[in-house]
């Protein structure tokens, strides 16, 4: 007994003498846990995600859905990219500004087969409308750009297009008396090609066109469409023009080569670069003549039309697409039937009709 | 030294050793850090959304290719987002720390160009698609119109293709998945065997079906196949899943990695921490060893340096050591000392050889000791035992001395204090002793002067036991003594030595019991204190003498000191508290228990005052302990500290209690007279108002029996009846007045005055009085008294009628002069001199201090011959003590006396119109005639009033109780109503309270006038607030009445209205009037006056209506012209009686005409003899 004691005694005494020691020992043992728990707890690594296939039965819906009433976008953003969508600062020789060739009162193009950049020099191609544009999955005839952030570089860059580059644009801009106060406002970091680009980009995109008749008549108003109107629909359906023109903006959601039941170029003669299509992009020679499928949105304020602008009426296009296409030959009044419905789709920007 | 012993010392190798440790453990803590948190999450984030994006995407080509989906923007949507999820990843930060990993890189890279073929492969899926279902929709129909409109030999050519054809083409368009390429790729074959060689027309139809076969069978089994591919289920793979597995592996290896370095790092922390400790407790250890052997060395050394002085010396003797107290005790600086010879502390009392010696000894290499003494650096001298250790070296020779010394200076010093005090001793001039404690206490030692007290040689002193000098011991007592010395340690007892020749001298002597060296001893010493005990003789004596004195006096004194409450008290003090001195403690609180209870309040008081005025003196009862009250006199003066409290009182204390008792035997007689005399005053006060209502009657009864015819004999009688029952009256009233003043009741009015009006009355009323005699009365007020002043002209007036009356009786002859002078005042007072003068017997010198008492006239026999009550000038002299006068007196016997007083009187704010004072006057007053309602029970009473008011004309009705008045008011109106206060029913204060309370609501109030003996001035304010108007007192004086009533206006308006003339200003009227009018008719009016009063007497002595009427009709018109308003209404007045025949009131009512007619006959006259003349 008396052993314990003095044995205990001499353990309590120790103790005493070396308490800080001990106490370091003990802070040492809770980091060590603490350590354990915060970093070295095993992390479930995240499952993969099980993809449940949903076979929705949309059989019956319509092949095209209309344009949302409201889109939410910066307006700050929109206004200034309003202003440089305008400005013609951003080509060369300041002469031509994206309006050019896409102005808003020309149905978000020009009416001519090939658009003039700077010096008047001609361009390849049919400029496509920039109404709606935000809709589509590429940008280009060729599709060439994913973005419209993207697709503004190369009218700026194009020598017959801008022909400029942004070191001149940037110190355009920068000089203007109101734009570094208009872009410090909305971005930290101010004037730079990337703010330039989201904000002709953000007004771009504020570029829609909802309620179309055709659109009020898919949200059910039957009258919105004639008798005459309703049965070229039908029959664009019918046809088969709805196997490519679908979707929201009734097609630019697929490429597609052009001529595919009957050759085009040859019919057309006078194969040129801008012809070869995606093959310019890829080289791919399957890819030749491949082209975006144009949305047929306000079509009727876009002629002339296709690639190369070479149809000047719409029957035209109809007949030349059901023939080169579909390989259809169409009546005259079933042309006039599916044009007057294309007519359908001309909706409002801001309210006011494209018409 | 020990060196101490560290656990490590820092060499480089143990340096290299520890940096080499701490970067092993730095590394394995750099890779115990597992792959970073947020970019693992980063990478799973995206690749979940990049499986799933992909698994979507093959769900929409499964739904487009079974024409599930009618449009392509789901598809899109997907495919934008697994490439937007591919793009983000590939420019994560997590993907950065993965360069690293060329197995993880490789299967990134293969999914990034994975994931870019299937998208390229759904745009042509979406391409194929379109043109597939295009074709799919148009052959059928296309198929049908051909089958239905070719021309039969076409049919007959590709009929049965083209039947089986439609039948591929509508299972393909109806259920895809039955599509059996082979079959259909036939069928084509057949179909295009079939058409060669068919005629251009039939081809027309047949060429667009064909085309649309071809591109069917062609697209077909491209977007069958591109179905398979792009689909989870078809190709059993996502395009994430190689780099999901390459990643999981790279990311479980990198988390073992890191445990295992972990759980290394802990171990090693661990082993580390385990080393620390142990050596960590192990240089504690070896420190507290090292610091315990420092301590025990510093220790020993502090030991001897605080003991000894040390000093080291070379062989040659020069110091090359010394310590701390070698320095202090030689006062020398190291510096000083070090290379120097010892010599420098040598203080030359050692002889040379004594150094010598010890230099022998200590260089022959032994140790020296011995005691030298040394100087300090300022010349004084210590000693110190020293001990010289030479230090051997091998040889055996000395190389090094040490001196070791032990300071003895103050052994030394004590040695010779010893001596001194030895000496002190001996020739001290008290005589000491020592006496051996044993049983024979024989003498040890004895000083000098013991020696010389004793006159004995010393040697046989020493022999002597205590017996021998002490005659108080015997030898058989000595054991005993010894004992109780023993006991008490010391002692201090008086008693008596016997000296040479025998002597007996009173010593005091003090032994204390003194252990030397284990022995024990008494040492003491005594003292002669023969005169003391002379003095102390002579003390007792006073004492005594003193304790004598307090005894007869029964004074005591005492000292109380306040802070601690200790009391001294004299031996005759605890008598005359009945205390026994020897059992009682006197103390502050003991003496105030014994204060009577009643009186404690007073002696703190006291003492209270004492410490403010620094005496005590109280007179207080105390409680003897056997329950005897004595009365005490406490004197004390009091002793204050510097801050001044009061800390001590010294005083005497006195038993005055037969004092006390004769003084209350004293004071209880006072108080008994005074309430005798108290007694006296009340009864005398309501005997004469008792006597007062009888007299009423009689004087009023004897006035109108005088009024009556009586022979010449009754007449003296009833007027001898009246003048005593007036002096009666007079007697009675001096009596109320003065039993008044004497219980304190006077009250004294605040009203205005004319006060030369007042004088002259009465001075003219005493004046008929005087003439009776030898002696005229003059009345002198100096002009510059104001005519009206305010106060108690009634009180004033029965002040100066008793003393003119006073003068005039004690007169013979000569004048009796009433003077008033101003003398002087300030603002709206002013003050008097009154005096009243006269030249009769005077007053004795010793008479004139009692002759304002009451009862006192100069001398009884004064009062028989001159009558009167005595309380004259008693009352006078209390009145004019109320109006704030004193009364005084000059006198000679023979030459007169003057009475006089001063006092102030506020001044009158107006003139007063003419006062009805003189009774003559009163008779001149016209009044009003009213309805008077008299309440009164008293018959007499009644009678009298009846009379009187009939008298004047008024017109009365009798009510006998207070309700009868108050019932008969309601009946009737009256113009007032007299009302008795004391009445059977109701009093007359309750029937005035109803009759106002009636009265109220109807807006009139009859004046109520009251009856009433209480004539006091709260009697009257009772009146006023029961509702009554006025006040009239009883007995009734017929003139108090007449006022009271002209005071009342009458309610009925109308022709019994006359007015009252007194004050009316003929001349001032005449003056008024139109001159020529009064001159013309002025010397006729003058003339016919007479008559025509005379016919007015003439027709009321006739009784004759038309007469009077026409007499008084003319008198009213011509007093018209002179103004005369009194005399044309009370011509007025007449005409009324005239016509209705009231003869009782026309004979009064002629009267005043004719008193107003003759004042304005004087007035006319006047007039007209100043316009004549």
């Amino acid at each position: 007994m008396r052993t314990l004691e003095a044995g205990a005694g001499k353990i309590h005494g120790w103790l005493k003498g070396n308490y800080p020691l001990l106490v370091a020992m003990l802070l040492l043992m809770a980091s060590g846990a603490a350590y354990f728990v915060w970093f070295v707890s095993p992390t479930e690594v995240a499952p993969r995600s099980s993809v449940t296939l949903t076979y929705a039965a949309e059989a019956g819906s319509e092949p095209i859905a209309p344009i949302p009433l409201e889109i939410k976008l910066d307006q700050k953003r929109v206004e200034l990219g309003r202003r440089l969508f305008h400005d013609p600062r951003l080509s060369a020789d300041n002469t031509v500004s994206c309006a050019n060739c896409h102005g808003l009162d020309h149905g978000g193009a020009d009416h001519v087969p090939h658009s003039r950049g700077v010096g008047g020099r001609e361009g390849e191609i049919n400029a496509p409308t920039v109404f709606n544009s935000g809709f589509n999955f590429r940008q280009f005839w060729d599709g060439r750009a994913e973005t419209l952030e993207e697709q503004i570089e190369g009218p700026i860059h194009n020598p017959v297009e801008m022909a400029s580059d942004w070191p001149q644009v940037l110190g355009k801009l920068k000089k203007d008396v109101d734009y570094p106060r208009a872009f410090a406002a909305i971005y930290p970091d101010g004037i730079n090609a990337d703010n330039v680009k989201d904000a002709i980009a953000t007004f771009e995109r504020s570029l829609f066109t909802p309620n179309s008749r055709f659109d009020r008549f898919l949200r059910g108003d039957k009258e919105a469409l004639s008798e005459d109107e309703q049965v070229g629909y039908r029959l664009f359906k019918e046809v088969g023009c709805v196997s490519c023109h679908q979707g929201m903006n009734v097609g630019g959601n697929l490429y597609e080569k052009m001529g595919v039941m009957e050759d085009y170029f040859d019919a057309r003669g006078g194969l040129n670069k801008a012809d070869l299509g995606r093959y310019n992009l890829t080289g791919i020679k399957e890819q030749r003549f491949e082209f975006k499928v144009p949305s047929l949105r306000n079509v009727a304020q876009t002629a002339p039309y296709f690639h190369d602008g070479s149809a000047a009426t719409l029957e035209e296009a109809v007949r030349l697409m059901a023939k080169h296409q579909l390989g259809v030959a169409l009546s005259e009044e079933r042309q006039r039937l599916i044009a007057g419905f294309l007519r359908t789709l001309t909706g409002e920007y801001r309210g006011v009709s494209l018409e | 030294m020990k060196p101490l012993i560290l656990p490590f010392s820092l060499n480089w190798k143990r340096l290299l050793g520890w940096v080499l440790t701490s970067l092993l453990l730095l590394a394995m803590f750099a890779k115990s850090r597992p792959f970073e948190q947020h970019y693992h999450n980063q990478i799973v984030g995206h690749l979940s959304v990049l499986i799933r994006s992909d698994a979507e995407l093959g769900e929409y080509v499964l739904k487009q290719h079974f024409h599930l989906l009618n449009n392509y923007d789901q598809s899109v949507a997907v495919s934008s987002r697994l490439r937007g999820e591919l793009r983000a990843l590939k420019a994560s930060e997590a993907l950065d720390a993965l360069r690293g990993e060329p197995t993880v890189m490789a299967a990134f890279e293969r999914m990034e160009a994975r994931v870019n073929t299937e998208l390229e492969m759904l745009e042509r899926f979406k391409s194929n698609s379109a043109v597939l279902r295009n074709s799919l929709l148009y052959l059928p129909g296309a198929m049908d119109e051909v089958l239905h409109s070719a021309s039969p030999a076409v049919l007959a050519r590709v009929g049965p293709e083209l039947r089986r054809l439609h039948q591929d083409i509508v299972g393909i368009s109806s259920d895809a998945s039955s599509l059996d390429l082979a079959r259909l790729r036939d069928d084509i074959s057949a179909f295009q065997l079939a058409l060669e060689g068919m005629p251009e027309s039939g081809l027309k139809s047949l060429t667009p079906v064909l085309r649309h076969l071809q591109q069917v069978s062609r697209l077909e089994t491209e977007a069958t196949q591109l179905m398979r591919d792009l689909t989870v289920t078809g190709r059993r793979d996502g395009v994430g899943d190689d780099f999901a597995a390459a990643y999981e592996a790279f990311y479980r290896q990198e988390e073992e990695r890191a445990h295992f370095y972990l759980i290394l790092l802990f171990a090693a922390a661990l082993a580390m921490m385990s080393y620390a400790t142990f050596a960590f407790y192990r240089m504690r250890v070896l420190r507290e060893q090292a610091q315990q052997a420092l301590n025990e060395l510093r220790n020993q050394k502090i030991a001897m340096d605080e003991h000894a002085i040390v000093s080291i010396t070379d062989v040659q003797g020069n110091i090359i050591y010394v310590n701390r107290r070698f320095i202090e005790t030689s006062q020398y600086s190291e510096a000083e000392l070090l290379g120097q010879n010892h010599r420098i502390v040598n203080s030359g009392y050692h002889p040379q050889g004594f150094f010598r010696e010890l230099w022998r000894t200590v260089a022959g290499g032994k140790v020296w000791h011995g005691e030298v003494r040394n100087r300090a650096k300022d010349g004084s001298y210590y000693w110190v035992a020293s001990t010289v250790v030479p230090f051997l070296d091998e040889n055996g020779n000395p190389y090094q001395y040490v001196s070791v010394r032990t300071d003895i200076t103050e052994r030394k010093r004590a040695e010779e204090d010893l001596e001194l005090y030895q000496l002190m001793i001996e020739k001290s001039s008290d005589p000491f002793f020592l006496i051996d404690d044993d049983d024979n206490c024989r003498m040890a030692y004895v000083n000098e002067a013991a020696v010389r007290h004793f006159g004995a040689p010393r040697e046989e002193i020493l022999s002597w036991r205590i017996p021998d000098w002490d005659p108080s011991f015997t030898y058989e007592m000595l054991p005993q003594h010894v004992e109780k010395i023993r006991k008490v340690n010391n002692l201090f007892i008086e008693s008596v030595h016997r000296v040479k020749d025998g002597k007996r001298v009173p010593v005091e002597i003090s032994l204390n019991i003194v252990q030397y060296k284990g022995a024990t001893c008494h040492f003491g010493y005594f003292k002669d204190i023969s005169e003391r005990k002379r003095a102390e003789q002579a003390l007792a004596e006073s004492r005594a003498r003193l304790e004598e004195a307090q005894v007869q006096a029964h004074l005591g004194n005492w000292e109380a000191d306040m802070l601690s409450g200790e009391l001294y008290w004299s031996e005759e003090i605890f008598r005359i508290f009945g205390h026994d001195p020897e059992s009682f403690k006197p103390s502050v609180d003991a003496f105030i228990s014994a204060v009577h209870p009643d009186d404690v309040g007073k002696v703190r008081e006291s003492e209270r005052r004492a410490e403010q005025t620094g005496s005590h003196d109280v007179v207080h009862r105390i409680v003897r302990p056997d329950g005897e009250v004595r009365y005490v006199h406490e004197r004390a003066r009091s002793e204050f500290d510097v801050e001044g409290r009061l800390v001590r009182l010294i005083g005497t204390v006195q038993d005055v209690t037969d004092l006390k008792q004769t003084e209350q035997a004293l004071i209880g007689a006072k108080e008994a007279a005074e309430a005798a005399s108290l007694a006296k005053g009340e009864f005398l006060a309501v005997m004469s108002h008792e006597i007062r209502t009888p007299m009423n009657g009689i004087i009023g009864m004897t006035e109108l029996a005088l009024d009556t015819d009586l022979d010449d004999a009754q007449r003296e009688y009833l007027g001898l009846v009246k003048s005593s029952a007036d002096a009666l009256l007079v007697i009675i009233n001096d009596i109320l007045d003065f039993s008044k003043i004497e219980a304190g009741r006077m009250e004294l009015e605040q009203t205005p005055f004319d006060l030369r009006e007042l004088f002259k009355s009465t001075a003219k009323i005493l004046g008929l009085r005087a003439a009776q005699k030898d002696v005229s009365v003059v009345c002198r007020i100096a002009d510059d008294v104001p005519q009206v002043l305010v106060g108690d002209p009634g009180r004033l007036r029965q002040v100066l009628t008793n003393l003119l009356g006073n003068a005039i009786k004690f007169s013979h002859r000569g004048e009796v002069a009433l003077r008033v002078n101003a003398l002087g005042g300030s603002g709206d007072h002013v003050r008097l001199r009154i005096e009243v003068a006269d030249q009769g017997i005077g007053i004795p010198a010793d008479k004139l201090d009692h002759i304002f008492e009451a009862f006192s006239q100069a001398d009884a026999s004064t009062t028989r011959q001159y009558g009167g009550t005595g309380l004259g000038l008693a009352i006078s002299s209390q009145l004019v003590a109320a109006m704030g006068g004193k009364l005084g007196v000059e006198s000679e016997i023979g030459r007169g006396s003057v009475f006089g007083f001063e006092a102030e009187f506020p001044v009158g704010a107006a003139a007063l119109s003419g006062s009805a004072d003189d009774a003559a006057s009163a008779s001149q007053e016209m009044t009003v005639r009213l309805n008077v309602l008299l309440a009164e029970d008293n018959a007499v009473n009644r009678k009298l009033a009846i009379t009187l008011l009939d008298r004047w004309g008024h017109r009365v009705t009798v009510a006998h109780t207070g309700r009868e008045a108050f019932e008969l008011s309601g009946k009737q109106d009256f113009d007032v109503i007299l009302m008795d206060m004391l009445m059977p029913e109701m009093d007359g204060l309750e029937a005035t309270r109803r009759i106002r309370e009636r009265e109220a609501g109807q807006g009139i109030a009859v004046p109520v006038v009251a009856m009433t003996a209480n004539a006091t001035e709260a009697d009257r304010q009772r009146c006023l607030d029961a509702g009554m108007d006025d006040f009239v007192a009883k007995p009734m004086a017929a003139d108090d009445l007449r006022a009271v009533l002209q005071r009342i206006e009458p309610r009925s308006s109308g022709e019994e209205q006359a007015v009252a003339s007194a004050s009316f200003d003929y001349p001032a009227a005449i003056g008024g009037a139109d001159s020529d009018v009064v001159e013309s008719i002025g010397h006729a009016f003058v003339e016919s006056c007479e008559s025509q009063l005379a016919e007015i007497s003439a027709a009321i002595a006739g009784q004759d209506g038309a007469a009077l009427l026409r007499a008084a009709h003319t008198l009213r018109g011509l007093a018209g012209y002179f103004n005369a308003v009194p005399v044309a209404a009370l011509s007025r007045g007449l005409e009324s009686i005239a016509e209705r025949g009231d003869w009782t009131a026309a004979n009064d009512a002629e009267a005043v005409l004719r008193r107003e007619a003759m004042m304005l006959n004087d007035a006319l006259s006047l007039y007209l003899a100043g316009q004549g003349g």
